[in-house]
């Protein structure tokens, strides 16, 4: 068969992923993945509150038959929460979210709705038959509320991780 | 087996001297598309998985210095959606430049032919995925 990849969040300072392929990630001030109204970010008054960092990365459950390369991600290019903004770069090893709470990645700027179809965030890794496991870059993300954003939950967001497998 | 998004296709190799190559060996082991023999092959039958249909045929003229392209292209977002691209064709040198044609086959049957190998169209369509059983 085919590979079985996975999308998996990383939390805490020694990291274990969890498996959210068929769920969601919700940016919040706690290092957790959890669907709950605990940690909300809060609004402002003036300037700019930020989320934990959301790690991700992909997972081969069962081997590809053959290499699984050319890793991409990306979205609709359309952040659709009125005063927020999420950065969104790869990198090679974990960052301890705790580390920077409300604090914003040192290298954040607005780019997370340039990565969209056509042009998506290319993620470096691959892996080959017969092996198994954690795979590519991991693809960080935080998100910046503004005195202008609306209260409450947001709409999910659709983004797709894309691979080519042989 | 179950014949999703993610697993509705399966694909033959034929070439010179009575070359074959499937998706499943005798023992029903998947087969890796890099290991059709890029010497030998002359045309890969891309067809459907639940009725054996064929949606594409591929043909491969070496004498045109045509050599073979064939991977999988897989979309997995958040919330469970997933789609399998499969993508066969050529590519050759002209004149020092690498030529190429590339066709992105969906579960539907449909077909973009295209010299792109990031072509934004079949991204936006597995941006739009979801986990359809029996696609």
């Amino acid at each position: 068969m085919a590979a079985t990849v996975q999308i998996f969040s990383f939390h805490e300072a020694t990291p274990s992923g969890a498996d959210v392929t068929d769920g969601t990630i919700r940016f919040k001030q706690a290092d957790d993945d959890t669907q709950d109204a605990n940690a909300p970010i809060p609004i402002p008054a003036a300037g700019y509150e930020y989320s934990y960092l959301k790690q991700l990365q992909l997972k081969a459950s069962t081997s590809p038959t053959g290499t699984i390369d050319n890793i991409k991600f990306f979205g609709d290019g359309s952040l659709d929460w009125a005063g927020c903004a999420i950065y969104a770069e790869v990198r090679a090893s974990y960052i301890d979210p705790t580390t920077q709470v409300d604090t914003a990645h040192p290298s954040w700027v607005d780019n997370w709705e340039n990565y969209v179809t056509g042009a998506p965030l290319s993620v470096a890794g691959s892996i080959d038959n017969p092996d198994t496991g954690y795979f590519g870059e991991l693809v960080v993300q935080q998100l910046r509320v503004g005195d202008a954003a609306g209260v409450g939950v947001q709409a999910a967001e659709d983004v797709t991780f894309r691979y080519d497998e042989t | 087996m179950r014949i999703d998004a993610n697993n509705w296709h399966t694909w033959e190799a034929f070439g010179e001297r009575d070359y074959h190559l499937g998706r499943f060996d005798k023992d029903e082991n998947e087969v890796s598309v890099d290991q059709i023999d890029r010497q030998r092959v002359r045309a890969v039958v891309v067809r459907h998985l639940a009725d054996g249909r064929t949606l594409f045929v591929q043909h491969i003229d070496p004498e045109k210095g045509e050599r073979l392209i064939a991977f999988a292209r897989v979309y997995i977002k958040y919330g469970g959606g997933q789609l399998r691209v499969v993508v066969v064709g050529w590519q050759r040198t002209v004149g020092g430049r690498n030529v190429k044609v590339l066709n992105y086959i969906l579960p539907d049957g449909t077909v973009h032919s295209s010299s792109s190998d990031e072509l934004a169209v079949i991204d936006v369509i597995g941006l739009r995925a979801v986990n359809q059983p029996d696609a």
